[in-house]
């Protein structure tokens, strides 16, 4: 390597900074998180312009944006498709449901918040949040994926 | 056929439609966010926290004051807490929150202090000149002294002037 190292090292942070894919989880969220989310994806907010995909394999993935408490049927899955995801990962928790559980906290079915299952690196907060703050939000999980590269 | 004919044009003469990447876009009218406190209206009631759905407003006294405290990460942002404050201490912020990165960053406290009661000093929950106005209309010296005392106090007020024979001063 040697010569071609901090070159090769520079492509890597290129390519993660542009071209960020993203794995959606559902862990039994009501839907409006998911909405909004998808409502990044249209012609209007186009989230895509940042080089986002919506990949359907967690294996491919960068970024997993979880929206909803945990449920118990879901923890299992959520543990498994963040073991998954290859290194460097940022998990984004979406909404204030997978931040507190907010009005499933206490319920004997939730095994929620997210951070009590797996690392969660930002929050977006918002009962559902606006798609401008999801698409900002996932600006700042892309700037946090390329350091955790770097500190890689 | 001739209407998509117009849309077509129309679509055409616009232009792109995308927002590109840091673009603000205007929060509407009326956009819920972040609730805020004016601990100088608040008449520490708790109400706030009665109807919180889930939880995210606290309040508790201690120590002759109001420990109030809000956490935005179990917020609805659904507005039962400002639509029922009393004092109208209680109000929303008019954007949305910004994303964060630990638990617990957004949070917000306030602490109300209780003034003494004139009488025996007992620390007690004011009452605003608005509240008073809103409950009240427009009362006289005696009843809005009376506002002021503790409930101890008050209620031995009245007591007294009970005991005194009809038409007598307290």
């Amino acid at each position: 390597m040697g010569v071609l190292e901090p070159i090769l090292l520079r492509l890597v942070d290129r390519a993660r900074r542009k071209s960020a894919w993203l794995f959606h989880f559902n862990a039994g969220a009501c839907n409006g998180c998911d909405i909004e989310l998808v409502a990044c994806l249209t012609p209007r907010y186009d989230v895509e312009q940042l080089g986002i995909r919506l990949e359907g394999s967690p294996r491919h993935a960068d970024i997993l944006c979880v929206t909803g408490p945990v449920t118990r049927t879901t923890r299992e899955a959520l543990r498994t498709i963040h073991a998954q995801l290859p290194d460097p990962k940022v998990v984004v928790a979406i909404g204030s449901c997978p931040a507190t559980a907010n009005v499933f906290a206490g319920s004997p079915v939730i095994d929620g918040p997210v951070d009590r299952i797996i690392p969660v690196d930002l929050f977006i907060p918002g009962c559902p949040p606006r798609p401008n703050a999801v698409v900002q939000g996932i600006a700042e999980a892309i700037e946090l994926l390329v350091a955790k590269g770097v500190a890689q | 056929m001739f209407h998509i004919l117009r849309r077509l044009a129309g679509n055409l003469a616009q232009g792109p439609v995308s927002l590109r990447f840091p673009a603000e876009v205007p929060p509407p009218a009326g956009l819920r966010g972040l609730v805020r406190i004016d601990p100088g209206r608040c008449l520490a009631c708790g109400i706030c926290s009665y109807v919180c759905v889930s939880n995210a407003i606290t309040g508790a006294e201690s120590q002759g004051a109001y420990a109030w405290a809000y956490e935005p990460g179990r917020c609805t942002f659904c507005g039962r807490c400002e639509d029922h404050c009393p004092g109208s201490a209680l109000s929303m912020d008019p954007q949305a929150p910004p994303s964060y990165t630990t638990p617990g960053e957004l949070a917000r406290t306030a602490t109300v202090a209780f003034p003494a009661c004139p009488v025996c000093g007992e620390p007690n929950p004011h009452v605003t000149e608005e509240w008073i106005g809103k409950a009240f209309g427009a009362p006289n010296g005696e009843t809005r002294e009376l506002l002021r005392l503790c409930v101890r106090c008050r209620r031995r007020r009245i007591a007294q002037g009970m005991k005194q024979p009809h038409g007598g001063q307290p």
